[in-house]
């Protein structure tokens, strides 16, 4: 929280991004004080990210600016409506003149003078924004993230970190800068959480960087942003703001976690049966997904391995006790529930007959469920429903 | 069908009496009116999309539209509200209606291209229908971004990228026209200097489409033929570029917003004098600023893209342009101010529209400024701050004087005031209807909702509350709306009683009957324009109109043949949208698709033919025109402009892709003797037409026809050469497999397409020298042609340079 009162622009009191950033955030609290834990307040005017801050004080000259200009203005505008209004009775012919060249050279000049203002504040900003000066700014080692957008999920992979990955939910530490290399793997969607920073599109066939951070340790929301098909608005994810002695145990965990081997007999082996093989020669849910330290190694769908300890289903479309309530339904007929869902539904077409019963579709919501990092490594408790960090 | 139900009274012609008139009219002003009840029509189908829209979002988690249909509506609501209202609606429909009238004129410079242009413009609209019985209504945003476009298959995608060519055709015919117009038809003693305000608007208008449209159609010319044939400049998987589509598209889809805008601060500043008593403030000014902004507005399109991760220096470039936009657009809102400041303000509810724009548009400009500020831009770009920001210009921006426009020329055009009360509820309904559906969403923006997003989770601080007043905001828009319709129906119960000039207003138009007679003037005009608004001059000044007697008048002939020649277009397209040459007759929609296709390509001929045998005067006719040029050599200089911006544009993007590395040549290429030989061939064809145009002008008419002749035998020569090439080059290899190939046959092809259109029109004079239709009256369409076939001979030499030698 020290970076970024910056020497040389203004210090009243008002003005500080801690002081409106909290403003924001209490009015926000207090409108919705009897509100559940998962109320999410996404804006850009979190200023515990440095990309907010910074977006901030370019922007309080240009707001500044904008202010003068619009009292101006639309005084000007009121002032002639009120006071050359024909009175009743009144015919005179007003003077007529042409114009007033000294007036328009300086209704030239003066918004020539604010542009270059703005373009310099402009290309200060974006110097500090995207490149390296970023990750300097915010202090602590980067890390890196590939961002992978899909029709209608995301997957996070930590290539320095041993390559582990995380569907849906993007985990990262308080305080450090993440670089984050954006691609798509179809059509072209855009990765977006207002409280860690701007947006960048994903594209299929490109890596473009964008470098996100957040001090204070949370929950945050996360969308797409660019029209992607029919569930562009079921394209969510969460970002998960650990302190870094938990960001720590989570990586040492996700780095060395491997799949629970269930018991044999058990509903979770029957299950693991079922993602590996399918049935009846459906399709095997381990031909898109991957759990990690398992055969499944698909790619198609959003990586599964910490399933188990993870919030969310549907990418974002249900939350905790919604998540575990619609998981059965989900995994008989995803594209009925979710407008444009690639998985394929688990029922016979012409005769509507379930392929997957009642007892395999229990089997495998125990193996999904099974799939969980160790208790210390988990930033979500499945049981209590809450979160080891706070929701924002 | 074709037996008429006689009309009750004796006087009112019959519906399809009305309709054959329309269709067959060479009258701008018709042709205006055809453009503005499209325009109202579009705007109502619009606005009910969109409040439909607003319905499904007022609550989280509803399922009005959900999915696939609810960016199916998204689609039709913004593709409507652009390219069948905002757009036409001012360039088009005020601009037909008015120039002429405006000028002291009696029609445009090509009043034939004009009837097919406002048919072909309903037609494209008529398309965009049919996709919903074939594959359903497109869903992929109007901006239709590549992979999205080509990942829906099955839809209606390709019958919108036929649609918006035809469409972006069709304005580009009128746009020309217009260009032409203004320069070869004013009265006598007006110069340039001395135009309205708003022929000033038209003229910079046309001349942006002309010069950006070309980006809109070589993005739906490349999605189409990536739908229909494979061939791709943007698939990554042959190392296209995605992005590479979004400069096409948005290289004319920025421009389209001063397009959308233009027209409409011309209609201000019009307004804005009249209801003031008083001249307009910095005429000159303002028409330097209508230039500025044409040419600033060529150079922000990237400001769209800014997240797309573009190296830093062209987002910075881009950038400082977007906010220099700012300064020409100030200009024109200061002086609108500056016009009224002084005067006598007769607040009637023309200028009530003019002041509610000025202040709602300074909200929008200012946040238009706040987004070309590339950081900020990072957060809010693709959410709902620019959703409010582009509504805030467009809707409660430039959409406030099209109705300041119509409340303004409607006496002109029916001869009856709209009701004043009727009038200030309509506007009061829409300015508190804009601020409630759209301020919310500004914040919405800010609190980070993304746009197109048909459902939110009630989880997010304060989503659901600024959706629910947005909602609200909508209804009273439609309320607003009814009173609209009311205000225009009532007025029709009113006899048409005005006189020409009741507001006693300062142009030319308002000389002419209300509404205009078919001639428009029953008089000439003095011949001294000392400033932009002769009615008050001459008034001053003690000049008088000097009556000239409606008989000895005469006016272009209606024919069908421009209506079928569009209508025929729309025949085709259809064949083109849903299927493609080879769709054969194994089922009953692939004959449709085949019959359609073919059928309406001999039917186009067929009509194209008989305009061009038909005489456009029925009696012998002297032309005037200020320049040197003939009106159809000028409207095809001005339509060219187009054409090298479509080749441009799609150079640009070839040129890029070799550069970076992307596109690389086969190691067998078509053979550069073949294309040498063809390019000698093209070259003596030019020198062929030039010569025959010169004999023309010596009354050598064998020589001309022989030298036609032979310019079609060379064209012939050089079509077949091509076709062999193409065989040749398309069977050695997969052009869904090679970036470079795939240009090849798109830039190649498109020429190979130009050459036929050049061809076509060539066969025309041809044709019109077979059957003496040339005589020193009647010029033919030689000019046009010729020049066309030069620009298709430049075009060529390029191509030579790019694909056969680099």
């Amino acid at each position: 929280m020290n970076t970024f009162s910056r020497a040389g622009l203004s210090r009243s009191r008002w003005l500080r991004p801690e002081t409106l950033g909290a403003l924001a955030v209490l009015a926000a609290g207090v409108a919705h004080a009897q509100d559940t834990q998962f109320r999410h307040l996404p804006f850009l005017g979190d200023f515990g990210s440095f990309f907010n801050r910074e977006v901030w004080w370019m922007s309080i000259w240009a707001i500044a600016l904008s202010i003068i200009i619009f009292i101006g203005v639309s005084a000007a505008l009121f002032y002639s409506v009120a006071k050359f209004r024909e009175r009743k009775g009144d015919t005179r012919e007003p003077a007529q003149f042409h114009g007033n060249n000294t007036l328009e050279i300086v209704l030239i000049v003066v918004p020539l003078i604010i542009v270059t203002v703005l373009s310099v504040l402009t290309v200060r900003t974006m110097a500090r924004l995207n490149t390296n000066e970023y990750a300097k700014n915010v202090g602590g080692e980067t890390v890196k993230v590939e961002v992978l957008g899909r029709q209608f999920w995301w997957n996070f992979t930590y290539p320095d970190l041993g390559g582990f990955r995380n569907g849906n939910e993007m985990v990262m530490p308080a305080g450090r800068a993440v670089d984050a290399i954006v691609t798509s793997g179809d059509v072209i969607h855009g990765f977006w959480a207002p409280n860690i920073g701007g947006q960048r599109a994903a594209v299929p066939g490109s890596n473009f960087q964008v470098f996100v951070d957040n001090t204070r340790p949370g929950v945050y929301q996360g969308n797409c942003s660019q029209l992607c098909g029919a569930s562009h608005a079921n394209m969510r994810f969460k970002v998960v703001v650990l302190p870094e002695d938990q960001w720590n145990t989570f990586v040492s965990a996700a780095r060395a976690y491997k799949a629970p081997t269930p018991a044999p007999g058990s509903a979770e082996a029957r299950g693991l049966q079922i993602f590996l093989n399918g049935k009846n020669g459906s399709p095997s849910c381990g031909g898109c997904h991957r759990v990690q330290g398992t055969a499944a190694n698909g790619a198609a769908g959003p990586d599964l391995s910490f399933f188990g300890s993870r919030m969310t289903l549907g990418a974002g479309m249900w939350e905790g006790k919604a998540a575990l309530e619609k998981l059965k339904p989900w995994i008989l007929n995803s594209p009925g529930l979710k407008p444009g869902s690639l998985m394929p539904a688990y029922v016979r077409e012409k005769t509507n007959e379930a392929i997957l019963n009642d007892q395999d579709l229990n089997d495998l919501q125990a193996y999904l469920l099974s799939l969980k990092l160790p208790a210390e490594a988990e930033y979500y408790d499945r049981e209590t429903g809450k979160f080891s960090v706070p929701v924002r | 069908m074709a037996v008429s139900v006689p009309s009750k009274s004796g006087e009112r012609p019959g519906a399809l009496a009305v309709l054959w008139d329309y269709m067959t009219t060479t009258d701008h002003k018709k042709i205006g009116i055809l453009y503005l009840v499209t325009s109202i029509l579009g705007f109502a189908i619009a606005g009910l999309l969109a409040v439909a829209i607003r319905v499904q979002l007022a609550n989280p988690n509803q399922d009005v539209l959900i999915g696939q249909q609810y960016n199916e509506v998204l689609t039709a609501h913004a593709a409507l509200m652009i390219f069948f209202f905002l757009i036409p609606a001012g360039l088009f429909g005020f601009g037909n209606f008015l120039l002429p009238l405006q000028l002291g004129v009696r029609d445009v410079a090509l009043p034939r291209l004009n009837n097919f242009a406002v048919w072909m413009f309903i037609f494209s609209l008529v398309l965009i229908l049919t996709a919903l019985w074939n594959g359903g209504a497109p869903g992929v945003g109007w901006t239709f971004y590549y992979p999205l476009s080509v990942n829906q298959s099955g839809t209606g995608v390709p019958t919108l990228m036929v649609a918006l060519i035809l469409n972006g055709l069709a304005s580009l015919l009128g746009s020309a026209n217009f260009a032409a117009t203004i320069l070869n038809l004013r009265a006598p003693g007006m110069s340039l200097w001395k135009m309205p305000i708003f022929a000033w608007g038209i003229f910079s208008t046309s001349i942006l489409q002309l010069i950006s449209l070309g980006g809109l159609t070589a993005a739906s010319l490349v999605t189409y033929l990536e739908i229909k044939l494979g061939l791709s400049m943007f698939n990554p998987q042959i190392g296209g570029v995605p992005v590479l589509f979004q400069q096409f598209f948005w290289f004319y889809s920025h421009p389209a917003v001063y397009v959308m805008l233009l027209p409409y601060l011309a209609i201000a500043a019009e307004i804005a004098s009249v209801f003031a008593r008083k001249p307009l403030f910095g005429y000159r000014v303002m028409v330097y600023s209508l230039m500025g902004i044409v040419l600033a507005s060529l150079l922000v399109w990237v400001h769209h893209m800014f997240a797309m991760g573009l190296p830093s220096i062209w987002q910075i470039a881009f950038a400082i342009f977007t906010l220099i936009v700012a300064v020409p657009t100030g200009v024109k809102i200061f002086n609108i101010i500056g016009t009224m400041w002084g005067g006598r303000l007769m607040m009637k509810t023309p200028l009530y529209w003019v002041i509610g724009f000025v202040f709602n548009f300074l909200i929008g400009g200012i946040t238009g400024v706040s987004l070309g500020m590339v950081p900020f831009d990072y957060q809010v770009t693709m959410s709902y701050y620019v959703v409010a920001h582009f509504h805030n210009v467009m809707m409660f921006g430039t959409a406030f004087l099209v109705f300041g426009g119509l409340y303004y020329w409607w006496p002109k055009m029916t001869g009856r005031f709209l009701d004043e009360k009727l009038g200030l509820w309509h506007f009061w309904l829409f300015m508190v209807g804009s601020w409630m559906t759209f301020l919310p969403q500004y914040l919405l923006g800010l609190l980070g909702m993304p746009r197109r997003y048909y459902t939110y989770p009630d989880t997010n601080v304060m989503w659901h509350e600024l959706n629910f007043v947005s909602t609200i905001g909508a209804f009273i828009l439609l309320a607003g709306s009814i009173v609209m319709v009311w205000n225009f129906i009532t007025s029709f119960r009113k006899p048409a009683t005005l006189g020409p000039n009741p507001w006693g207003a300062y142009t030319l138009e308002w000389t002419a009957a209300s509404p205009p007679a078919a001639y428009n003037f029953a008089h000439d005009f003095p011949k001294t324009f000392p400033t932009e608004r002769p009615l008050y001059d001459w008034e001053q000044m003690g000049a008088k109109l000097k009556p000239v007697d409606p008989a000895t008048i005469h006016l272009p002939q209606p024919t069908v043949w421009p209506f079928m020649t569009a209508f025929s277009l729309l025949i085709a397209g259809y064949g083109l949208s849903h299927g493609w040459f080879n769709s054969g007759f194994g089922s009953i929609i692939d004959s449709v698709n085949t019959i359609t296709l073919y059928g309406g390509l001999v039917l186009f001929m067929y009509s194209l033919f008989r305009w061009a045998g038909t005489f456009e005067y029925a009696v012998p006719v002297h032309h005037h025109h200020l320049t040197k040029y003939n009106n159809g050599f000028l409207t095809m200089a001005w339509f060219i402009i187009s054409e090298v911006g479509l080749f441009a544009v799609l150079i640009a993007g070839y040129v890029y892709l070799r550069v970076a590395g992307l596109a690389v040549p086969p190691v067998e290429r078509p053979p550069i003797w073949l294309a040498a030989l063809n390019t000698f061939i093209l070259v003596s064809s030019s020198f062929v037409v030039h010569q025959a145009e010169q004999d023309l002008k010596k009354h050598k008419v064998t020589r001309f026809r022989l030298g036609l002749f032979i310019t079609l035998v060379l064209g012939s020569i050089f079509t077949l050469f091509q076709v062999y090439e193409f065989v040749h080059f398309g069977a050695e290899s997969d052009w869904r497999q090679n970036l470079w190939q795939s240009c090849f046959f798109i830039i190649v092809g498109l020429h190979g397409l130009h050459i036929l259109i050049g061809a076509t029109g060539i066969a025309l004079p041809y044709y019109q020298a077979l059957t003496g239709k040339l005589d020193e009256h009647n010029h033919g369409s030689i000019e046009p042609a010729s020049i066309y076939w030069h620009l298709v001979d430049v075009v060529w030499i390029l191509i030579l340079a790019i694909f056969y030698i680099w």
